[in-house]
């Protein structure tokens, strides 16, 4: 398949939580979590997305899934509108792996059974051959057979998180959402779990979306990054160009913040990590009121994301972005 | 972070581990400005090299409830002699070295109320040999400012299988097999 073979788009996505009016007529606040993300998502690419706690990255994920509807917008798989084909459909093909491993297993559930589910309720599959299948999988997870007779509280967090990303397998997906999935790890069993999913990827032609708020993760397991803020995608890049020379100040704050061993930092320029109001959006940029390149203009209207002077795969949300020699 | 009548010693438990990274920042500015202003001494503790290098003058690494290694900060973070130390560094991405390749630490620590006798990392040591199984193994001096709890401890340089490191290892990732073979609870209770 070709380069720019688009599995997934996704168009003006939003989310909007509350508003509407109590039984007394009032107006209920509303809440934008995602405001008009347009993403493509190319086949067999890993794109990493990056952005501070509450930007929006779960609801996005979890719209991407199905498991929650967007607002407005729409998303497309292999050129076929989602809303009309149904979750079930799309949850065959991309399917979810949460950040907290022990508490997304149903505790009641062997590991059997829940790897078993998938295979039977979206690929109808019969008795033998779920049970060669299951086999498999739990051997590709780096697990031992008799490990699915148990249940999930008897296991780690390391393994607990091996069969998350199992149990998203079993339904033989094409596109995985890993939303935080090495976050509540040990750092002595992130490795592990990072290392499974790069080979997984490579035997099964995986495409994977990577969320994370750890940039050192994402720029070791992503091909692209894509930066959020405030509900929007403010910059998006193939990974070694991102992380090299970011063309908007928040990507540049965000890889100057990360603490990097061996790596004592100068003074950083005390940012005030103001963000603005999500029941009252300003008119113009969101990243103003931290912005050191902020100008007049920045407050007036919000900057679309498009390419600047770096080739057409490097686009950000920015009226002043930076240069580079 | 709450901070009353000028105190001489803050204990900080993982302060910033839930933060974003651009408050993680700020936080670490402000301890590190107030110990510098006030004198105060930092005791921090955190799993993250990254945020050591920023804050610490020295470092002290824990395992199965005891100090394994101490010694100066960038000793410690470039030329570790416990294997440990050098194992915990190596199976963190960093910032900067996409292609670097990560090693996980295999299998897990005993449980603390289980040690086994002599070094308690023995069952997870590439350089574990037929001594390190028994007796005490004291925190020594080993070299510069390093003091280390182990019996074969690493040169300057020394890859943790023996070998002269020249140049990192770059390329592919490789994965470390189930470790503990025994199930998952054979070393007690799970982290
Ligand atoms: N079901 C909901 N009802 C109301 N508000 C919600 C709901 N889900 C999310 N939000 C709000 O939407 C915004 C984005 O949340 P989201 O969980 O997508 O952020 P995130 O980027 O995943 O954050 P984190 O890094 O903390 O996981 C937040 O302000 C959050 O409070
Ligand atoms: S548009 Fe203006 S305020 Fe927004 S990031 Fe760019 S320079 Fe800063
Ligand atoms: S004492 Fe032996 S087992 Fe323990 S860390 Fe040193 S070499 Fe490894
Ligand atoms: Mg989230």
């Amino acid at each position: 398949m070709s380069e720019d073979a688009h599995l997934i788009e996704m168009r003006d996505l939003a989310r909007t939580f509350g508003g509407g009016r109590t039984v007394f007529g009032a107006r209920k606040p509303q809440l934008t979590a995602v405001r008009g993300v347009s993403l493509d998502l190319a086949k067999g690419e890993t794109l990493g997305i990056v952005g501070e706690s509450g930007c929006g990255k779960s609801t996005l994920a979890r719209m991407l899934v199905g498991l929650d509807r967007p607002t407005a917008g729409g998303i497309r798989l292999d050129g076929e509108d989602l809303s009309s084909s149904g979750t079930k459909a799309l949850a065959r093909r991309v399917q979810y792996v949460f950040q907290d491993p022990v508490s997304s297993l149903n505790p009641r559930q062997t590991i059997r059974e829940i790897l078993e589910a998938p295979m039977r309720h979206l690929l109808g599959l019969g008795r033998a051959e779920r049970e060669a299948r299951l086999a498999k999988l739990i051997e590709d997870v780096n697990l031992r057979p008799e490990f699915l007779e148990r249940y999930p509280h008897e296991f780690s967090g390391g393994q607990a998180q091996r069969i998350g990303i199992a149990r998203a397998l079993a339904a033989e997906p094409d596109v995985v959402v890993l939303d935080e999935p090495v976050s509540a790890l040990d750092v002595s069993v992130q490795a592990q779990v990072l290392n499974l999913l790069d080979r997984l990827k490579r035997e099964r032609g995986l495409t994977y979306v990577f969320i994370s708020h750890d940039l050192a993760v994402v720029e070791s397991i992503a091909t692209r990054v894509a930066v959020m803020y405030f509900g929007e995608i403010v910059e998006t890049a193939p990974a070694r160009a991102m992380f090299k020379a970011p063309l908007h100040p928040y990507t540049k704050l965000l890889i100057d913040s990360a603490p990097v061993p061996n790596r004592k930092r100068g003074t950083l320029g005390g940012d005030s990590g103001e963000l603005p109001d999500p029941y009252d959006p300003p008119p113009g940029c969101p990243f103003a009121a931290r912005c050191p390149r902020v100008e007049a203009d920045c407050r007036e209207t919000m900057p679309p994301l498009e390419t600047k002077n770096r080739g057409e795969n490097h686009r950000a949300a920015c009226f002043h972005p930076l240069t580079w020699p | 972070m709450a901070l009353a009548n000028d105190p001489e010693l803050i204990i900080a438990d993982e302060p910033t581990t839930a933060l974003d990274v651009t408050v993680q920042a700020e936080v670490l500015r402000l301890l590190d400005e107030l110990r510098r202003e006030r004198n105060t001494a930092v005791l921090f503790i955190t799993h993250d090299f990254g945020v050591v290098s920023e804050i610490a003058d020295r470092v002290a690494v824990m395992y199965a409830g005891r100090i394994v290694e101490t010694g100066r900060t960038e000793e410690i973070l470039t030329e570790p002699a416990h294997p440990y130390t050098r194992m915990l560094i190596d199976c963190v991405p960093v910032m900067g070295e996409p292609e670097r390749r990560l090693d996980a630490v295999p299998g897990r620590p005993p449980a603390v109320n289980r040690l086994p006798p002599g070094c308690a990392f023995a069952d997870r040591c590439p350089r574990v040999e037929a001594d390190c199984r028994s007796g005490e193994i004291p925190l020594e001096e080993k070299r510069g400012s390093l003091q280390a709890r182990c019996l074969h401890p690493l040169q300057p340089g020394e890859a943790l299988f023996g070998e002269v490191i020249t140049d990192r290892p770059k390329g592919r990732r490789h994965e470390l097999p189930e470790a503990n073979a025994s199930g998952p609870d054979a070393h007690g209770p799970l982290p």
